[in-house]
């Protein structure tokens, strides 16, 4: 069977592994990190926990907020793998849109913690600057 | 050659602006209690206890055996502010002296979270390298 030519930009883009091992399209498997992520920093102004879960088709985040709205809803999950040849996540991506305000989450696992970097873009015409945190989150049992 | 200077500023970091003095007391509260690994299935520390005796860190660590916690057993340990007229403590370190080896435990804390690097120094046994754990705790 001719596999099409697969592009890449970079070395890291490329499989190591022969072809009939890997599986076109298959989903990167964040199971492991489902449940419930509290912010180490109880202090925090922003994230102060999230819930990662299954949804019908992939996976979903809600964040609680310190203070306002509470809880965020339900967002999608983009989950990430180290590298192209496993399909263990490592990571994930999220993004809410509130209209006003955008917040993106670029997320990363480090032994138990879960860093979570906050990208939050002000979209209003209020002159507040877009910027960035970091916080760290430990797996409630 | 050897300094002997009542007051050596290493390099600037080191140095107590003019109109800034040492504080009368660093204040330890935020590392009081129990620190747990945010890894469960560590091999390395499982947690540590820190209290406050006095004005100093006293700390108690307890390494994951498989046969369960082993109790390192309890330990002064000197405390570190963010910079050198801090009032806040960012840190401590101690060391422990085994029959093989000696640990010497660094810490700093950042947002909630207390990273630890053991530095593991084998006394000549011949099989095993020195090396160093680096582990995440909270509260």
């Amino acid at each position: 069977m001719n596999r099409p030519k697969i592009q890449a930009i970079k070395r890291d883009d490329q499989q190591d592994r022969p072809p009939e091992i890997a599986h076109e399209n298959a989903a990167v498997d964040l199971s492991p990190f489902l449940g419930t992520w509290v912010n180490t920093f109880r202090a925090t102004r922003s994230i102060t926990r999230f819930v990662l879960t299954q949804a019908s088709a992939g996976y979903t985040i809600t964040a609680y907020v310190s203070d306002g709205v509470g809880g965020l809803g339900p967002a999608e999950v983009v989950p990430f793998a180290p590298n192209v040849d496993s399909r263990k996540a490592d990571g994930f991506t999220a993004r809410y849109d509130f209209g006003f305000l955008e917040m993106s989450l670029a997320a990363y696992y480090a032994k138990g913690l879960i860093v979570v970097s906050q990208y939050t873009r002000f979209k209003d015409q209020s002159g507040r600057p877009d910027y960035f945190n970091r916080e760290f989150f430990f797996k409630m049992d | 050659m050897t300094h002997t200077q009542s007051t050596v500023s290493l390099n600037e970091n080191s140095r107590v602006k003019p109109g800034h003095r040492r504080a009368a007391q660093l204040d330890l509260s935020s590392l009081i209690g129990k620190w747990t690994n945010t890894y469960p299935a560590t091999g390395g520390i499982a947690e540590i206890d820190v209290n406050q005796v006095n004005d100093a860190l006293e700390i108690q660590v307890f390494g994951a055996h498989s046969s369960g916690l082993f109790d390192w057993g309890v330990r002064p340990a000197t405390a570190y502010a963010y910079e050198v007229t801090g009032e806040i403590v960012a840190g401590f370190e101690l060391s422990y002296e085994f029959e093989d080896q000696q640990a010497l435990v660094a810490a700093i804390h950042n947002r909630g979270v207390l990273v630890i690097h053991t530095y593991h120094k084998f006394k000549d046994d011949g099989l095993r390298t020195n090396y160093i754990c680096k582990e995440f705790f909270h509260q």
